[in-house]
């Protein structure tokens, strides 16, 4: 390949001017069409930071990648899942050392908005009134978690009401209500306007299935390999890199921090949470009905809000194996028939309108990409009369000593929700911190609303 | 009803509450936490359904005084919330709703303020197979069209009652239809278009659809509000602040009722421009005939002198109805009024035209007036055919001298740079970025005269660049 560098780039725009490297390169990045918008983002955002400038080829999936890359056309290639990424290094292909994985994809059950047919675990796509469809490329990674799932059609009492080649019209069916639910990647409801619930399942249900990394390669021998790998780098670490990704909706993490998370972090808090529940039971009163803990973690909360009160408790969390993890602690305390957790994401709910009494949410809010859209979804499932408590710190009851000790490294009651006057985004550990609650909520369109800064920042809202 | 915002129960540990309550009124004094009682701001639904809480957003965000926005179902619970002082003020009503509040005394009718103009328009389903471009298209026989019955009037309306299948007020119905294929075309507002952003939206101009071409979207302060100054502040920056005017084009709505554009001829100044700048694009992409599109065409010098001087077949696009009024005449005064040259009201966010329609694409300083340019750009690519060019950009191209374009360009003489005299709504960012966002391989930046993307749609085939999923 010959060396490529451009002159353009160079005197382009006086706004690129200030970053440009010494030298401009050119790459040629080959993308599976099914990630092309974030990956885009993705390199888009390297290209406005480092001055270097990028062609994207699409390819096709399955396809296309092989060819591409056989004719030395890519400098970088992201291959759609693990089993081509085995091909490419078989042949060459260097998966850079910087390169963890860019994003994971999850198993998921994909379900139309409010879950119409209360769907939260694999075992419901065996009921009989749920036609289920999957990808014909998925078949044989789903034999392994869900064989009766695959049964082949012409035996009697099949499953699966049928493999589709095409990811795009399994979601139209979807959407028009032809079929149910589909097994398949999170990634095909990530960017998909429609606002599709999505079941991530946790490896304890799907095992090694539940995730494919998706990682990149840099070709062997590439003129630009020190820039491909800068690249590379660039879209499996940096700070801007990932939180385009989370604002695409897609899931960063493999789960194998989960289990870190539990061992090392989770127990300290558990005072934390009596604390706020003690709080909320004392403020509202509500001790009957249903309660929903938005961005539940470990279930701490969750649990705890079953056994000070006589509620019956949903806790959700975007991540699967969170999920895992709070049913084994409510299994633990014996409060299963209680307490209920699903792996869905805030900003599409898998419950109907008008079904809690009370939504909690501690420390999730500055996770989540739209947060107008998140808190209009609480208020959606909020029954008339119900409150949500949402936000982030300690809580009133935690005495201030303690509650300060508590708090990770750069973050105080103040800074709970990721933002403090002297901070930018580098500074705070949250991918989308909350400046104002008052903006957020007008935004939302949401009017009864108290904003209370005691014991960090929470809002509480009354429907 | 009250919105205290700071700690407001007993508190336990008082002196840690106190502290974290000074340390809040401190750090979110600026932009949050504000011991005002909100302001309560009513609407109406014609308006897209974000637009005036994002307006109310952005001020709660700039100034900290808390808004509620109420979206009331239809005029009547507007005029009773107003008499019954549950509104300070109304943001994005219509004209006709406006006047009936003044005559019922409801509003202090000398604070009215425009935020938007609705325009009558016709409202397509994406990629407008029927081809439906201009108001006399909506004549032919065998169309289905749908007629939104509210405050739509004038000459064109009274022609399209006579014939319509289906006339209703309820919008939504209309564009259900639409969407389904059980209807060609709606005559509607365009705001509603702004609601579905993925239809082809024809706004039409005065001259046919008479005054019932522009209907304003005032803003009013309700009379019997004790609070007149702070809403009459609301107001203001709804209607004149550059926030409100960039979160208005940024829904897509018009700033503009056309009532202002009055026709001085085209600005003569800037045709020497404009022929250097045709006769580039004709020596460098139009080699012989094809179909060619002008995005943001305006007063239409660039459209008519590509098609003087190549084979092309033209089309000038621009989203204000009058002006393209003027590059007909304009067209016309050059007795270039022939059947290669067409003009089309439309908005480059949602092209009325099937993919791969045209083999060039250009276009002269439209771009930061776009609101989306990776849509835009998207656009472009899908009624681009394979193998066509797009060149689009701003300044005065290769071929024109320096000292030309430094007589007529804005702000020539001062040392200021075009931005910094004109205000562009869109500003480009890094264009290099631009294409990479839209999956685009094959381009160049050209930075002879001006800023310049030129970009080449890879015939049909493996890694076909920015077609996306073909």
């Amino acid at each position: 390949m010959k060396p490529r560098i451009t002159l353009t780039v160079c005197v382009s725009l006086a706004l690129a001017a200030l970053s440009l490297p010494a030298f401009a390169a050119t790459l040629d990045l080959g993308v599976p069409d099914q990630f092309e918008s974030a990956i885009c983002d993705a390199a888009a955002a390297f290209v406005e930071q480092s001055g270097h400038q990028l062609r994207v080829h699409y390819v096709p999936v399955p396809a296309g990648a092989f060819e591409m890359a056989r004719e030395g056309r890519m400098d970088v290639i992201i291959p759609p899942c693990n089993n081509s990424s085995k091909e490419f290094s078989d042949k060459g292909w260097v998966r850079p050392e910087t390169g963890k994985r860019i994003f994971c994809r999850r198993m998921a059950i994909i379900l139309p908005p409010k879950n119409p047919k209360g769907i939260s675990l694999l075992s419901d796509l065996y009921r009989p009134d749920v036609r289920v469809a999957s990808l014909t490329v998925l078949r044989d990674r789903i034999q392994k978690f869900a064989p009766s799932l695959c049964r082949d059609v012409h035996e009697s009492g099949d499953i699966m009401a049928m493999w589709l080649r095409d990811g795009e019209q399994m979601m139209d069916l979807l959407a028009s209500g032809a079929i149910d639910a589909a097994l398949a990647w999170d990634t095909f409801a990530a960017d998909d306007p429609r606002n599709f619930v999505v079941i991530r399942l946790p490896r304890s249900a799907a095992g090694d299935q539940a995730v494919a990394p998706i990682t990149a390669f840099v070709t062997p021998g590439s003129d630009e390999s020190e820039v491909s790998q800068q690249l590379v780098k660039f879209l499996s670490e940096s700070i801007a890199a990932q939180d385009i990704f989370l604002k695409h909706g897609y899931v960063l993490d493999d789960g194998s921090d989960a289990a870190w998370y539990d061992k090392n972090a989770a127990s300290r808090f558990e005072p934390v949470y009596r604390n706020i529940v003690q709080q909320v039971i004392d403020d509202y009163g509500i001790t009957r009905g249903r309660a929903l803990d938005i961005g539940c973690g470990t279930g701490q909360m969750a649990v705890a809000l079953a056994q000070m009160t006589s509620l019956e408790v949903t806790g959700v969390d975007i991540e699967p194996e969170a999920i895992a993890t709070s049913e084994r602690h409510a299994a633990e305390a014996a409060l299963s028939d209680r307490c209920h957790f699903v792996c869905a994401d805030a900003h599409s709910l898998p419950f109907p309108d008008n079904h809690f009494d009370l939504v909690v949410s501690r420390g999730t809010l500055p996770f989540l990409r739209d947060q107008a859209l998140a808190v209009r979804e609480v208020y959606r499932a909020l029954k008339p009369g119900g409150v949500a408590f949402l936000g982030g710190g300690m809580g009133r009851y935690t005495p201030e000593e303690e509650a300060r000790k508590l708090y990770p490294k750069g973050v105080s009651p103040e800074t709970a929700l990721g933002w403090g006057p002297s901070q930018t985004r580098e500074d705070s550990i949250f991918p989308f911190p909350v400046r104002s609650f008052e903006v957020l909520m007008t935004r939302a369109g949401i009017h009864d609303y108290t904003v209370i800064n005691e014991g960090g920042r929470w809002v509480e809202i009354r429907k | 009803m009250s919105y205290p915002t700071a700690t407001r129960r007993t508190s336990l540990p008082g002196s840690a509450a106190l502290l974290a309550l000074l340390i809040g009124v401190c750090l979110y004094g600026g932009i949050g936490v504000s011991a005002a009682d909100p302001l309560h701001i009513g609407t109406m639904p014609l308006n897209p359904p974000q637009l005036v809480q994002d307006l109310a957003a952005a001020y709660v965000e700039k100034t900290g005084q808390p808004l509620t926005v109420t979206c009331c179902a239809g005029f009547d619970e507007l005029a009773s919330g107003l008499k019954a002082g549950t509104f300070d003020a109304v943001v994005g009503t219509c004209v006709a709703s406006g006047a009936a509040v003044v005559e019922r005394g409801l509003v202090i009718p000398e604070t009215k303020r425009i935020i938007y103009y609705h325009r009558l328009a016709i409202l397509l389903p994406p990629g407008n197979a029927r081809q439906i471009m201009e108001a006399e298209d909506l004549e032919r026989t065998g169309l289905r069209i749908g007629l939104f019955d509210i405050h739509t009037r004038g000459p064109l309306v009274e022609k399209v009652k006579a014939s319509a299948l289906v006339i209703s007020k309820d919008q939504e119905l209309l564009l259900d239809l639409l969407e389904e294929g059980r209807l060609d075309a709606v005559l509607s507002w365009d705001c509603f278009g702004a609601v579905r952003p993925h239809l082809v939206t024809i706004r039409l101009p005065r001259r046919l659809a008479g005054d019932g071409a522009a209907m304003a979207a005032p803003c009013l302060v309700s009379s019997a509000t004790t609070r007149r100054a702070e809403a009459g502040r609301f107001l203001e920056f709804c209607a004149s602040s550059e926030e409100a005017r960039n979160i208005v084009l940024g829904h897509g709505l018009m700033l503009s009722d056309g009532s202002e554009e009055q026709y001085h001829g085209p600005q003569h100044k800037f045709l020497p421009v404009y022929r250097y700048l045709a006769q580039q694009i004709a020596q460098d992409y139009a080699a012989g005939r094809g179909n060619c599109l002008d995005l943001g065409c305006g007063e239409g010098q660039m459209t008519v002198e590509l098609a003087q001087i190549t084979d092309l077949e033209v089309t000038g696009l621009d989203i204000e109805p009058e002006v393209l009024e003027l590059a007909e005449r304009y067209a016309q005064e050059c007795r270039m009024d022939d059947s290669r040259l067409h003009w089309v009201c439309a908005d480059v966010h949602s092209l009325p035209y099937p993919d791969k329609t045209f083999d060039l694409i250009v276009s002269r300083g439209s771009m930061p007036f776009w609101r989306d340019h990776l849509q835009a750009v998207k656009e472009t690519l899908r009624v681009l055919r394979p193998g066509g060019i797009a060149f689009i950009g701003g300044g005065a191209g290769r071929l024109c001298p320096p000292e030309i374009w430094e007589q007529v360009r804005p702000g020539s003489g001062t040392g200021k740079e075009v931005g910094d005299v004109f205000h562009f709504p869109f500003p480009l960012g890094n264009l290099d970025a631009l294409m990479t966002r839209a999956g685009v391989a094959d381009y160049r930046v050209l930075t002879e005269g001006g800023t310049w993307l030129e970009i080449h749609k890879s015939p049909a085939g493996l890694a076909a660049s920015g077609g996306g999923r073909e």
